[in-house]
This record gives structure tokens, C-alpha cells and sequence, in this order.
């Protein structure tokens, strides 16, 4: 027990059992309803791997043991590690749009895809005459609005599951009960309480992203190092202060790290939600298209989809490099 | 010796069981023992003795079976500023700067920002890192890393000093290195201090006092005097008598080792 202790705490040791942790939680999410903050937590098996595999394999390879198997290649001197990020998007870009072309050109694909000129001077047709502006304004509003409420929910629910094991014992089984479901199976009932309006397509999104932010965070919580709140209270530190400067500080990258998992949860629900009805919205713009077989149209609006989906991403992940630069990184 | 006369810290039968699913595990079976003011204990003994468990017991993180500790007369019923911890794993919080994690303690006793600041940096001079105030913990190494827990703990004004292993993740030069500093920084502020390490030699050459703790369950076994004059330094570990305290502690502690393999 104490070796373990003494290689996990080596100088790589805390930083390699954080990646394990975070690498967990991105790839895993759905995982570990059952953790509790305790003596059975992840955590002390993180620790108990990373130190063996620190003493045995490696002396002072815990850094290895832990952390690096996600990219185990060998460095390689080949010319294309000398080409930039910037060029190797461009040429992604490109191969995409020949791709596109040639599946649009071919007689059963051609049905499918419109050619990409077509979806332009669609979007170029539909910018010009203002009808594609008010479906985008409106699709965003309900995604955000959807979100914010779910995250706003979220955080107390989920500091409440990883504080109060009477309220997590309750709670916790209808969470992981409810995300298995897909949220086009209750959108029937979200109409019939809810009516057709914009209060069901927002409920329908803030159950999705509720769920995915509550395990996330929960997570956060639960994985708190019990060291740190050792700390803090022999330092004086009061159940207030042990909340608001070590709970939430130290869970904030589960946080981000569940926004960006909701917000991702909620643009996936949005047309399944338009489809309670709407005259608005991206989601029914292609609804309306396919009635046409306006496969430009289709296409452009699950383009714009997937632009919205890419630009949020890089927003949280700006976020997360202001916010959590102090973690041991997990590039 | 070291101390005043006067007891700093009394622990009085303090007896600790945890109760698991395979029956009760006594831990601490009836430890009492007296701590002088400004002495510096060094706590040995084999693992699973109960060494750390004292130690939380001590910092109020623990609440003994039976028994109480007691601090200038008073009973501890929880952790407290006059008591500060260095853990093995430092324990720093990662999100803040090292010096926000020197003025952690301050700033929650009500310190202003200004004041707590000046303190802060006048206890990172002393473990000599005030240049990387402005550094996160994840840009320093673990010696690093442990000088500023230690001089977290250093700021609050801390009465008593409680050291879990400090310096057991770390390689033998930095840890060499930073016995030497912690005896220079006890002998220029004088606290009481509670060390628990692993190394018998370490605690020869820190300690007033080295207290030998029994295999499971855990009790006091033997006291020793370490009569090495002050200031100490890293060429004693040469010297006759040096060498003989600690083979006559490896010695004692090497007896509870075999104890426990039995």
C-alpha cells in the first residue's frame, strides 16, 4: 500500500493518474453512475496502476504507465509531420468537396447529393432573400436556451448526487434509466403537456442535454481529491469555503467537459424537437425540403448543422484553456 | 534538550478501530505519549503501524475509538489553523498559483490581500522559490512542489507542525536536500514538530526525539534521544555516534518488521 503510495505521488505520478482520469471521462462518460467519493473511488485503482506499473516496468516511467498509451506510435521523422495543421485542413477540405463531387456525378448518388455549386447558389439564394437567417436564429435559440437550462439544473443536481448519498441513491438509478432513452421515444408525451409551441422543442433539448451534463459533472465531483479537501480544512477551511474554493475549482474541467458533451447532446436532438412542428427552425427547413426532393437544400442545412456543432466545440474549448490551464494537459 | 518543559501536545490513550467487513481492525491500540514545546518528534515504525493514523488523529481529521489529544490543554474535536499538515502528496491546489496557495490559509483566516501577499512571499524566500510565484504546480517538481506545501503550512503560523512522510515520493539527492533545509528553517522558527517517515536515518537527523512505533496494533514502543548537537548537518550521518543511533533503531524497527511478516 505505501509503495504504491510513495510511486503514484512520484513527480509524474499525480499528473499521469489526472490524463488516465480525464481521458476516462471524454471517452467514457457514460460510465461510473456508481462511483462515490471514498475508499472505493477510480481514483485509488488509477493510483494503484500507475504505481505499479511506475515500479515495475518503468522506475521512473509513470508518466508512460499512465498516461501515454493513447499515443503509443513511435516519433517518426517522416515528411509529413513537417507539413502544418492549416495546409492538412485545407487539403481535408478539398478531398471532401472532390469526394462530394464525384458521388453527386454518379447515377444512384447523384439522387442523393446535390453538387456543391447547387447547394452554394442555394445558400447564396437564401441569404439574399432573407429565409435562411430566421431558421438559423431559431434553431440557436432553442439550442441554447435548452442548454442553459440544463446546465443551470445540472449543477446543483449533480454537487447534491456527489454530496448526499440519500439523494444520489434516490436519483441516480432514473438518470442512468432515462439517458438509454432516445429523446424521440417521449417526445409524443413533451406535445401532449406541452403543446406544440417553443416550450416543447426547448424541454425536448434540455432533457438531452441535462442528463449528459449531470453524469459529467457528477463525476466532477466525485473525483475530487479527498487530499485537497484535506488540505483546505487543516488550513481553516469551513464546509462553505471547502465547496466554493476546492469542490468547484477543482471540478471545473468536468464541467467543461460536460458542456461541451451537452451542447453537442442538444444540436443532435434539435431536429428530432423541430419535429414536434415548427414553421421555423434548420431542422425543419429539411423537413420541408425533402417533402420538395430539395436535396440542395437538405444538404445546406445539415452543413450549417455541422458548422454550428464545430464553432461551439471551439468556443468551450477556448474556454477550457482559460479557465482549466492549470491541469497536467491531456495533449 | 530541545523542548521548554512545557507539554505541547498530550495524546492520552488514543485508541482508533475500524470497523470493516471482515471484523474490527485496531489500529491504534491505547497510544499515549507527551510532546514538548519546539521539540522536533520523528515517528518510525513498519507499515500498517498506525503512524499516519496517529497523525490524523492529531490533525483533527480522525476521531479516535477512545482517548483525546490535547494542544496547549485544550481537546481536539477538529482540524484547526494551529495545527498544520504537510502531506506526502502535497496536496496544492492545482489551480492556483503557488503563491494564492500560500495565502490560502491567511486569506481564510480573514487576511487582506496585501498583508496575506507579503507574508506569502516572505515564507517562499524561505524555501527559497519566490521566484516562481507566479508559477502553477504543474510547471514544478516534486521537491519544489513540497517546499510549498511547506511553506503553506509555514504561513498560517501553524503551533504545532505535522508531517506525513513528506519527503517519501521524492529521490534521495532532493530529499537530502531538503532535510537540510527543514532543519534550518526549525532552528530559525522554532515549532513543534510531528514527522512521520519511513527512514530511519532521516529521522536520526531531524529528530529531538525519535519515537518507535509497534507492529499492528499500533503502540509506542520505544523512545530515544537523539543527542546530536545544533546545528546539524549532512556530515554527521558520518559520524560515530549518528551511525550508532540508527543501527540501534533500524535495529529496533527491523524486529516489528519480522513481527509483521509472522
Amino acid at each position: 500500500m505505501d509503495i504504491y503510495k510513495a510511486a503514484a505521488g512520484g513527480k509524474n505520478g499525480d499528473g499521469a493518474q489526472k490524463r488516465v482520469k480525464i481521458f476516462h471521462t471524454v471517452f467514457y462518460p457514460q460510465m461510473d453512475l456508481n462511483l462515490r467519493p471514498g475508499a472505493n473511488s477510480d481514483r485509488a485503482n488509477v493510483r494503484r496502476i500507475t504505481g505499479d506499473g511506475g515500479l515495475k516496468a518503468q522506475p521512473q516511467g509513470c508518466k508512460k504507465a499512465g498516461g501515454n498509451y493513447m499515443n503509443t506510435k513511435k516519433k517518426n521523422r517522416q515528411f509529413w509531420s513537417q507539413i502544418p495543421n492549416g495546409a492538412w485542413m485545407g487539403l481535408s477540405l478539398v478531398l471532401a468537396v472532390l469526394l462530394w463531387i464525384f458521388i453527386a456525378s454518379t447515377e444512384s448518388g447523384g439522387v442523393v447529393f446535390a453538387e456543391p455549386w447547387e447547394v452554394f447558389s442555394k445558400l447564396v439564394g437564401k441569404v439574399k432573400d432573407g429565409t435562411l437567417w430566421p431558421h438559423i436564429y431559431v434553431s440557436l435559440f432553442r439550442v441554447i436556451a435548452g442548454f442553459s437550462l440544463g446546465f443551470v439544473i445540472s449543477i446543483p443536481i449533480a454537487f447534491l448526487m456527489g454530496w448526499y448519498a440519500p439523494f444520489r441513491n434516490l436519483v441516480a438509478p432514473w438518470v442512468q434509466f432515462v439517458r438509454n432513452i432516445p429523446p424521440l421515444a417521449y417526445i409524443p408525451l413533451v406535445i401532449t403537456g406541452a403543446g406544440v409551441g417553443e416550450k416543447a422543442k426547448v424541454i425536448v433539448i434540455f432533457i438531452a442535454s441535462f442528463l449528459v451534463l449531470v453524469v459529467t459533472i457528477y463525476q466532477g465531483v466525485c473525483n475530487v481529491d479527498a487530499t485537497l479537501i484535506k488540505a483546505a480544512r487543516v488550513l481553516g477551511a469551513t464546509d462553505k469555503d471547502i465547496f466554493f474554493k476546492v469542490v468547484i475549482p477543482a471540478s471545473t474541467p468536468f464541467i467543461l467537459v460536460g458542456a461541451r458533451l451537452g451542447l453537442s447532446a442538444s444540436l443532435t436532438t434539435l431536429v428530432a424537437a423541430e419535429l414536434t412542428g415548427a414553421s421555423k427552425g434548420l431542422g425543419m427547413m429539411i423537413q420541408k425540403a425533402q417533402g420538395y426532393y430539395d436535396m440542395a437544400t437538405v444538404l445546406l442545412g445539415i452543413l450549417i448543422i455541422g458548422i454550428i456543432g464545430m464553432l461551439m466545440e471551439q468556443l468551450v474549448k477556448f474556454l477550457e484553456r482559460k479557465l482549466t490551464g492549470w491541469q497536467e494537459t491531456v495533449q | 534538550m530541545a523542548g521548554n518543559g512545557a507539554v505541547k501536545v498530550k495524546i492520552d490513550k488514543v485508541e482508533k478501530i475500524y470497523s470493516g467487513r471482515n471484523g474490527d481492525m485496531v489500529a491504534l491500540n491505547g497510544v499515549s505519549l507527551d510532546i514538548m514545546e519546539n521539540e522536533f518528534i520523528c515517528v518510525v515504525g513498519p507499515s500498517g503501524c498506525g503512524k499516519s493514523t496517529l497523525l490524523n488523529v492529531i490533525a483533527g481529521l480522525l476521531e479516535p475509538t477512545s482517548g483525546a489529544v490535547y494542544v496547549d490543554g485544550k481537546e481536539v474535536t477538529g482540524p484547526g489553523p494551529e495545527r498544520g499538515v504537510v502531506f506526502q502528496q502535497y496536496a496544492l491546489f492545482p489551480w492556483l498559483t503557488v503563491l494564492k496557495n500560500v495565502q490560502f490559509g491567511l486569506k481564510l483566516q480573514g487576511v487582506g490581500e496585501a498583508e496575506s501577499k507579503e507574508t506569502a512571499m516572505k515564507y517562499l524566500k524561505m524555501v527559497d522559490l519566490e521566484q516562481f510565484a507566479d508559477s502553477y504546480p504543474k510547471e514544478l517538481s516534486g521537491g519544489m512542489k513540497q517546499r510549498v506545501a511547506i511553506a503553506r503550512a509555514y504561513a498560517v503560523n501553524p503551533q504545532v507542525l505535522l508531517m506525513d512522510e513528506p519527503f517519501g515520493a521524492l529521490d534521495a539527492q532532493t530529499r537530502t536536500q531538503l532535510q537540510s533545509e527543514l532543519i534550518k528553517t526549525w532552528q530559525d522558527q522554532k515549532k513543534t514538530c510531528f514527522f512521520i517517515t519511513h527512514d530511519v536515518e532521516e529521522a536520526v537527523i531531524l529528530a529531538t526525539k525519535v519515537i518507535i512505533m509497534s507492529a499492528r496494533p499500533g503502540r509506542v514502543k520505544k523512545i530515544v534521544d537523539i543527542d546530536l548537537p545544533y546545528p546539524r548537518t549532512q556530515e554527521m550521518k558520518m559520524e560515530m555516534r549518528f551511525l550508532d543511533l540508527k543501527s540501534y533503531i533500524w535495529g529496533e524497527v527491523y524486529q516489528e518488521y519480522l513481527e509483521v511478516r509472522k
